[in-house]
């Protein structure tokens, strides 16, 4: 008997289809000086709904090529690695941040100027699909403090 | 008669009981920081070394060029979008704070000589709001630089038909007699960085 009513909860819970509700900010990148060399662009995802979403595409017209990757380090050693997606669990902020993951944009017609924007699109695997304002910042915001990995 | 001879007996041995202990103590204890120190100089000293390179300008770039100076050398490559970028930016930003008189070098030597010719190093060095001196060399004289600072480097394919290159990320400081100082770790917060660099300084 007492059960019933956790039964209950429990069935109206999965009953309410829980819903990502993803914000967008702080989309930088950094200046570029050759069209040979990749660009980067850092953001943070801020998931305030109740369902999980995950970062899965990146596309831009200023570049051929955008991926998500990561920088790990350890033992002093940097490796970057392409990564399929991001996820963004429900209640979460995931920060795209310097040395860790990042998207990686490719094959630039032209290379990117310090103090311009430019535009991203984010697909996402339940959210619509987003367009993000990037800025390209001549200069690099602090290092607060590490970031313990 | 037995009792006073057995007692001597038993206080001669309980002092050599005591010497013993105080010898064993004094072994223990006594500093000896002579063989330590001596062995981390020897290890700092491996660090580094004179070297020859070529310069942004094509030309070779000798080690010596660096001498009365204390200065800062990383290792990366140019077509690395976060970690080399964000190390550079941050090691100019970090000098400027210690005052424009500063003169402190800060080096940046290619793992990636391949693609990373005299123009590319030199362009990419322009990029950031300071001075940054760009070194590339031969496939073999990149490889003996790595040796003499420990790096290590490997190509990592990309499924786009390009590749990155997995590399050592600390920034390695000497001073102003070339002698290896201390590191800065890829993930060490500004403020210590900071200070190591201000030490680096003032210690020349």
């Amino acid at each position: 008997m007492k059960a019933l009513p956790i039964i209950a909860a429990l069935v109206l819970a999965s009953c309410s289809p829980a819903k990502p509700d993803i914000a967008v900010t702080d989309a930088w990148s950094r200046p570029t000086n050759s069209a040979a060399q990749p660009a980067v662009v850092y953001l943070t995802l801020t998931n305030s709904g109740s369902g999980d979403d995950r970062l899965t595409a990146v596309e831009t017209q200023i570049a051929a090529r955008a991926s998500t990757h990561i920088s790990t380090t350890a033992d002093g050693v940097m490796r970057m690695r392409a990564v399929d997606g991001v996820d963004i669990p429900a209640g979460e902020t995931v920060r795209l941040s310097p040395a860790g993951s990042h998207i990686m944009l490719e094959q630039l017609p032209a290379p990117l100027k310090g103090g311009s924007e430019f535009t991203l699109t984010l697909r996402f695997q339940h959210s619509a699909p987003r367009q993000v304002p990037v800025t390209v910042r001549a200069d690099s915001p602090p290092v607060e403090h590490s970031h313990g990995h | 008669m037995a009792t006073s001879s057995l007692r001597s007996l038993r206080f001669v041995l309980w002092g050599l009981v005591a010497l013993a202990v105080v010898a064993g103590a004094w072994l223990l204890l006594r500093p000896a920081p002579q063989p330590a120190a001596v062995a981390s100089e020897q290890w700092k000293a491996k660090i580094g070394g004179p070297f020859t390179l070529i310069g942004s300008d094509g030309k070779p770039f000798d080690s010596a060029r660096l001498a009365g100076k204390p200065f800062a050398i990383f290792f990366g490559f140019t077509n690395c979008p976060d970690v080399c970028p964000t190390t550079l930016a941050r090691l100019v930003r970090l000098r400027q704070q210690l005052g424009a008189e500063t003169r402190l070098p800060i080096v940046f030597v290619t793992v990636d000589p391949e693609r990373d010719g005299p123009a590319q190093i030199g362009h990419y060095t322009q990029l950031f709001a300071g001075p940054v001196i760009g070194l590339t060399g031969s496939v073999a004289q990149i490889e003996q630089v790595k040796k003499q600072f420990g790096v290590y480097s490997a190509k990592n394919p990309d499924p786009s038909g390009g590749y990155s290159v997995d590399h050592t990320a600390t920034v390695f400081l000497f001073d102003r007699n070339g002698q290896f100082q201390s590191t800065i770790a890829p993930d060490e917060g500004d403020p210590s960085a900071l200070d190591k660099l201000k030490r680096l300084a003032a210690n020349s």
